[in-house]
């Protein structure tokens, strides 16, 4: 029978064509407009309730003491039962012997659902029939007080500030004849664990690094400082989504017109949803177009606890690993936390190498373009004789050669990061080793290339900061253009302009070349070399902090006697 | 919200210390060895003293004048009319200044670095970084100042040391050399060396008036110094009858420069050197006859007037090129730059008398 499928005719079964349609209009300014939540009740304006979403005008309201009414917003605000991670459930609860009805939602999966049993429903379902002997002047306290011994609770009286409680991990409470609900911070979810540092490793130091939850990075955060004068403030971004966030500084160290205006562009921001702190700071950040990066985003909970003791201020959003920290200035974006845990003179050596490789990985390439194509009298006649024998066969200007070599090597980076961790170091291997070797066989690079290639590659890696390497791999490239086009004259050029463009940015009111332009007169010591940690006397001027000192001048008093000790603490 | 404009001394003593350096590597050392011969490097120790002097007058007159910018002062002793006539006079020699300035450095750098390369190209990379310079304003260029001239004078010096070993001591006799008279001469017609002082006029609401002081005592004495070590290297190394013939005389004190068999030539660093202090010093003169402009004509906004007045210094940059008349190393031209140091003195005597400054707050300047 399978044969004869080939010879006899059959129709195919007829698949239907989904077809995307325009929405169908809808009026949903009456459901927005609604000056009263009776309109919750009107039948004409069931389709309208049922396409349109709830407005913002809506959710400010009061809650209603009318426990049947509070269920039916809460319905329409979730769309229950369409909504299929949201659980809600009625029940009755006994009050000095009255019968009253109650009504919790919470969402599935955000929610510790043993918590809710045992410590909310459990104790208003069953405790409230023991006979406590306490007069129920005012049922809700009534409530509050007896029935509900769960840590972290709160009166709620409007729709808007429950639902985001609820959407947070939380659950709602309503009892019947109280005009507030109660809003229960029962959450509890999969997420990553406290792991090491994946892009700012250190051997010497802590080894934790942020996760996704608001609430164990701020934890972090003050484990570490232990200081009580550490402020978290809380705020949400997004209009829809409602992310929190958390502003942390150290109020009696961090300058307030700092604070506020840090407070001030995170709650400015008018968008929809946010989802990450990348986000977050290109919404803040002074310059967009500048390839340099004006805050700092870290995922180690010890650097951000060393700037906000600086007066630096941080913002931690949930769902980030990665916390912002402002102001930035340009050095600090070639310090890591374990020049703090090294000693002096290894700290000063490794700072040197750093910078040496932040001048490779932006000049070296360009700066070999000038020489061969312009100042080749610099370049010793045997060097000379060796790159030119190198370059014979090769068809391409240097120019040319460069670009494809610079060019590859990107792509060989990007491919490396997407692709998952064994294929990427094989890439890595592939495109470094193989690739390279073929192409110098093949007389499309010379292997002078090659090497000024890998050096550069070198120098990028030693930068420690991901977002400042960006900008000086993209710098690098008009580096090469001005090079090929005018020598020393060109790279001389490019070293204006690009000094021009960082002079003239500042991140939140702090000038980005701080302290070298302007050049400030403070003791702050820790600049592009450091001093011994014991010299480390003020926190940096150009924060303008309220407390300028961050130790007296002799920190290690037992170099003294005790006497003397004793008179310096005292006046400092 | 304005935002106040300031900076510190250190910064405006890089970018006038800038200013006169430049003039080393062009043809300062050059034009020492033609007028003293053999004692040609008393010439900057002449000027440098003529100049102190000069500055301490500029220092007594500003006591009653307070924090306040050349064309403040020319509206205080003769309202709006003598600010716009003052405000153009010095618009126009600054701008003379950028145009010989544009023409002589493209013109070197052509002939020393970029020979293949069309004049007009060279110049254009020059217009591109003084427009870059006028669009981030004066805060940034004067900034970049503070780090970007210190590297600069290090490969400069690194030049002139290289060259010690070949230094002949013999070079500088007889003492002095074509008799005291070129000497004296020199030294006043090199004053113009010191011409873009006028810009430390316009700088003194952005550091505030107590500073005066500082910065141009010591703007003297490191430009005195760099001028005088530039022009006795040169002439230590050449004998003078063979550096008064020299162009470009520090690029051809970097051909001499030998260490061992792997650094054999380093005058590109003088490319370099060269470079980075020109742009600047262009940068700044052009970056300050906008804010002269804008102030001037009290102009909202300077932008729109940044291409145009570029364009105009490069057309006039080939102007002069056309004319016979050597403005960059002419003694007339000597004569011409002097009136940078006596554009100043006409509008502070008199603000001076009239006790300008006395009303004005601290720091009331325009530099908002």
């Amino acid at each position: 029978m399978g044969f004869l499928n080939y010879l006899i005719f059959k129709e195919h079964n007829k698949t239907e064509e989904f077809v995307l349609r325009e929405n169908k209009r809808r009026d949903c300014d009456t459901v927005h407009n609604a000056a009263s939540l009776d309109v919750f009740e009107k039948e004409a304006l069931e389709d309208d309730f049922t396409d349109c979403t709830v407005s913002d005008e809506i959710l400010k309201k009061k809650i209603s003491g009318d426990l049947g009414f509070n269920i039916n917003v809460i319905k329409k605000i979730y769309k229950i039962p369409g909504n299929s991670d949201l659980v809600s459930r009625q029940f009755n609860i006994t009050v000095a012997d009255k019968v009253l009805k109650g009504f919790i939602v919470f969402i599935d999966g955000l929610t510790d659902r043993v918590s809710i049993s045992n410590n909310i429903l459990q104790p208003l379902m069953l405790l409230s029939n023991i006979d406590i002997r306490e007069d129920v002047k005012n049922l809700g306290e009534f409530i509050y007080n007896r029935l509900l011994p769960f840590n972290q609770i709160k009166k709620v009286d409007n729709y808007k500030e429950l639902v985001g409680n609820i959407n947070f991990g939380g659950c709602g409470i309503f009892i019947d004849g109280l005009d507030y609900a109660f809003a229960a911070d029962v959450k509890s979810w999969e997420h990553r664990t406290v792991s090491s540092p994946n892009s700012e490793t250190v051997i010497r130091g802590p080894q934790e690094a942020f996760n996704e939850q608001l609430r164990a990075n701020t934890a972090l955060i003050r484990k570490i400082l232990k200081d009580k004068d550490l402020m978290v403030e809380g705020t949400t971004v997004g209009k829809r989504s409602n992310t929190p966030c958390a502003i942390l500084y150290i109020r009696d160290i961090a300058n307030d017109s700092l604070v506020h205006e840090v407070i001030r562009r995170v709650k400015g921001i008018k968008v929809d949803y946010i989802f990450d702190t990348g986000e977050l700071e290109q919404l803040i950040e002074d310059n967009t177009v500048l390839a340099a990066p004006q805050i700092i985003a870290t995922e180690r909970p010890d650097r951000v606890a060393m700037m906000l003791a600086q007066g630096n201020i941080a913002v931690v959003m949930d769902g980030s690993p990665f916390v912002l920290v402002m102001p930035a200035t340009i050095t600090e974006f070639l310090h890591t936390t374990e020049d703090t845990n090294i000693r002096y003179p290894y700290v000063n050596f490794i700072r040197i190498i750093r910078i040496i490789g932040v001048l490779i990985a932006l000049l070296l390439p360009g700066l070999y373009i000038a020489v061969t194509n312009f100042h080749q009298e610099m370049i010793p006649t045997n060097l000379l004789f060796a790159i030119e024998a190198s370059r014979e066969n090769v068809p391409f200007p240097s120019v040319v050669e460069i670009l494809i070599m610079e060019f590859s090597f990107e792509l060989i980076r990007e491919a490396g990061i997407r692709v998952p961790g064994a294929i990427g170091s094989t890439i890595g291997i592939v495109g470094g080793l193989i690739l390279g070797q073929a192409a110098v066989s093949a007389n499309l690079v010379s292997p002078i290339m090659i090497i000024i290639v890998a050096i550069t590659a070198l120098g990028s890696f030693s930068i420690p900061s991901f977002s400042m390497s960006f900008s000086i791999r993209l710098i690098r490239f008009a580096y090469i253009i001005l090079g090929a086009t005018a020598g020393f004259l060109g790279i001389a050029l490019g070293l204006l302009v690009n000094s021009l463009m960082l002079a003239a940015s500042k991140s939140f009111g702090v000038p980005f070349l701080t302290p070298f332009g302007p050049i400030t007169n403070g003791k702050y010591s820790d600049k592009l070399s450091r001093k011994p940690i014991w010299k480390q006397e003020n926190r940096p001027d150009y924060l303008n902090p309220k407390d300028i000192k961050s130790q007296p001048r002799i920190s290690r008093s037992w170099t003294v006697k005790n006497n003397e000790s004793e008179g310096d603490e005292d006046e400092d | 919200m304005k935002t106040r404009i300031s900076f510190g001394t250190w910064e405006a003593i890089t970018v006038l210390v800038n200013l006169i350096f430049v003039q080393v590597l062009l043809s300062y050392p050059q034009d020492m060895a033609a007028f003293g011969g053999s004692a040609g490097w008393m010439i900057p120790v002449v000027s440098t003293l003529l100049i102190l002097i000069y500055f301490s007058i500029i220092v007594a007159l500003y006591k009653n004048i307070g924090s306040m910018d050349l064309l403040d002062i020319s509206q205080k002793v003769g309202g709006k009319v003598f600010m716009v006539i003052m405000g153009f006079l010095t618009a126009g020699f600054l701008f003379f200044e950028l145009s010989t300035g544009l023409g002589g450095f493209s013109q070197v750098l052509k002939m020393i670095s970029l020979d293949k390369s069309p004049l007009g190209f060279v110049e254009i990379l020059f217009l591109l970084g003084i427009i870059c310079c006028a669009y981030f304003g004066i805060e940034a260029v004067v900034r970049i100042n503070a780090f970007l001239l210190p590297a600069a004078i290090v490969g400069f010096l690194l030049i002139t040391i290289g060259v010690i070993p070949q230094f002949k001591i013999n070079n500088l006799l007889p003492i002095l050399g074509n008799g005291y008279m070129p000497v004296v001469r020199g030294g006043l017609y090199k004053l113009s060396a010191f011409s873009s002082m006028i810009i430390l006029f316009f700088l003194v609401p952005f550091f505030k008036s107590r500073y005066i002081k500082r910065v141009g005592y010591m703007t003297i004495l490191i430009s005195g110094l760099l001028l005088f070590w530039a022009t006795l290297s040169f002439l230590l190394l050449y004998p003078y009858q063979i550096s008064a013939e020299n162009k470009v005389p520090v690029f051809q004190m970097a051909k001499h420069i030998e260490f061992g068999n792997f650094i054999q030539r380093i005058e590109s660093v003088f490319v370099l050197v060269c470079s980075i202090s020109s742009l600047l010093y262009l940068g700044v003169i052009f970056t300050f006859i906008i804010h002269i402009i804008k102030k001037t004509l009290s102009l909202k906004k300077s932008r729109p007037i940044i291409l145009p007045v570029a364009i105009l210094a490069l057309t006039l940059s080939d102007k002069l090129k056309g004319m016979k008349i050597d403005l960059v190393n002419s003694r007339l031209s000597d004569l011409i730059w002097l009136v940078g140091l006596g554009l100043p003195l006409v509008i502070l005597i008199p603000g001076a008398l009239k006790k300008a400054g006395r009303r004005i707050e601290e720091g009331g300047g325009g530099n908002e």
